[in-house]
Formats: structure tokens, sequence, C-alpha cells
């Protein structure tokens, strides 16, 4: 995990713990060069704005920031924290601004709604600033274990 | 050229090996410590066959493991994403990410050779409040398995301002 990083450490939730206008367990991330370098590494996504000071100011930036798929590759790790690895059914995802090194990110993640019928919860996301402001906001629809047994099978 | 015309063009397919160490160095960079993405029986025990990828590692795939002996041939007027980005700044302007949105079907998953197919499927123009252009265009990858069954479903939506 990277350095300065906080997660939750318990287990996904079932189906029936969600509640319409529940928040998910927070997690919360200081952003550094160094997380940015191993998911450029990771993602082979080596645009310069991400790693280089030099080329981000010549740019026109005050620094190097975030990827957007950084971010929301952080909720999504957030959200599967919540409804398990396999449950998600859909995610998506607006970038809204930057993310910069020394930022204090954390995730918000709200229950919106939840089908009984078909064992469907959805939620809504974010990452947000120091500052309070979304880096990325979204939704996202998962499909958690029930209680007594899973709804479906596993897809990511 | 109209931003328009984009509308249907291709991207090249891509076949793409889908490595335990590429899902676990991605896993590891998007801050997941979940076992499932390191450990096979941790995998076995949450109900996969092997090993998953992590749920935004399909944006990356074409970069992390499309070997160039197993690419498919490439269709006449076929467009890289690079490409798509140089047509629309044939006059300058700004590309932002604007958005990105996934469908989950079935679990990408280690060890298997996933196959991705892609087109611009649709372009929408607007002017801005300061009478900019705002060009949206829609990306769409599919990504399937060896017997073509849907895996994930994946728009890239880029804005051009100019």
């Amino acid at each position: 995990m990277a350095e300065g990083t906080t997660a939750p450490d318990k287990g996904p939730v079932f189906f029936e713990d969600l509640e319409v206008g529940g928040k998910a367990p927070v997690r919360t991330l200081t952003l550094t060069r160094t997380d940015l370098v191993r998911y450029a590494g990771a993602s082979r996504d080596f645009n310069p704005l991400h790693h280089d000071d030099e080329r981000a100011r010549a740019a026109g930036m005050k620094s190097v920031f975030g990827h957007g798929m950084f971010s929301a590759g952080l909720l999504a790790t957030a959200l599967t924290d919540l409804v398990g690895v396999g449950n998600l059914r859909g995610y998506k995802v607006r970038f809204t601004t930057q993310a910069w090194p020394g930022d204090a990110l954390s995730t918000d993640i709200t229950v919106t709604g939840k089908d009984e019928a078909t064992g469907t919860v959805q939620l809504d996301c974010q990452v947000v600033n120091t500052d309070g402001k979304a880096v990325v906001a979204g939704s996202a629809v998962a499909t958690p274990v029930r209680a007594r047994g899973n709804a479906g099978g596993p897809a990511s | 050229m109209s931003a328009t015309d984009l509308v249907g063009t291709a991207l090249p397919p891509a076949a793409v090996v889908v490595e335990r160490g590429a899902v676990a160095a991605f896993a590891e960079a998007v801050t997941d410590t979940s076992p499932v993405y390191q450990r096979a029986d941790a995998a076995r025990a949450a109900g996969f066959d092997a090993i998953p990828a992590p749920p935004t590692f399909t944006f990356a795939a074409r970069l992390l493991g499309a070997f160039p002996d197993l690419q498919p041939a490439r269709p006449e007027g076929a467009l890289e994403v690079t490409d798509v980005i140089a047509a629309l700044r044939t006059d300058g302007g700004l590309i932002l990410h604007a958005e990105q949105e996934f469908t989950y079907h079935r679990p990408v998953l280690t060890g298997s050779t996933v196959h991705l197919t892609g087109e611009v499927e649709d372009v929408r123009v607007t002017t801005n409040s300061r009478g900019q252009t705002m060009t949206f265009v829609r990306i769409r990858t599919d990504t399937r398995d060896d017997a073509g069954e849907l895996l994930v479903t994946e728009v890239m939506t880029l804005l051009h301002r100019a």
C-alpha cells in the first residue's frame, strides 16, 4: 500500500447491511510523486505531465499532477472494499479537477438506491481534495453478496 | 475534416495477455491491498477461477500485454486513440479526458488472453458560454474472452476544446 494511505480493515458488506443514504468507510491518501510514478509504471502511462516537474511547468502547470485514472482507480478500490471484489456491475466517473502532490485525497461514497428484487445497489462516489472539491465524481452499480447466498457471479 | 466524420472509426483490435504480475502491480498502484489480487488461493476463495483484474485495469490493458506476435491484422482506416486525438487537434485546441465509464459483465482473469475491439461511437459538438467549441468524443472498447463472451464494456469520453 502507498505510504500515508489509510483504509478500513473491515471486509465487504452484505446487501442487507447497506441503506439508502448510508456512507462507505473513507479511504484517504496524501498524494505523493511516488504514487504517481508507481501508477505510471503499472499502467504504462508515461505522459511526462504526471512525473516530470520541468515538463509540467513548461506546459503551464504548477507541478506534476495525478493521472485522472489514478484517482478513478483509488475510488474503484474504495468501491470494491465496500461491495466486494467481483460485485461491481457498472462504474463511471467524470474528471473534474487535478490532484496535486501533497493533496489529502479522500473517498466519499453514498448509497443512493437499492433494489431488493435484483439485489442491486446504486452508489454516488467521488474523490475530494483538501478543499472538499471533487477530483473525480461519478456513480456505480453493484450487487453485493446477500447474507444468504450471492445474487450474481463475480464480474469485477 | 469535421470531427463528426470520426463516428464509426474503428480502433485497432488487440489481443492482450492478462499477466499476474501486471495485475498485482496495478492493484498495488491503485492502493488495493485485497489478497484476491495477490494470492491464487484468496481469489479461489472469493469465487474466481483465477486472480481477477481490478475494475479499472482494462483502461490500461492495451499497454500491458498486447505482445506484437499476438496481434490481429489492423483493419484499413483503424485509428489508435492517439491518432484520434491528433485528428481532433489538427487546428490546435486542448484535449481532456472528460469521463470514463465501465460496464462489467464477467471477470477479467489472469492467465487468460482477452480481445479488445473499439470504435468512435459518438461525436457531439457544442459551444460553451465563452464561445469555445466543445467536441465530446465517445470511444467504446469491448473486452471479450477467447470464446467471444463480453467481459467489460468501456467508454472513454474525450473533450476537445478550441
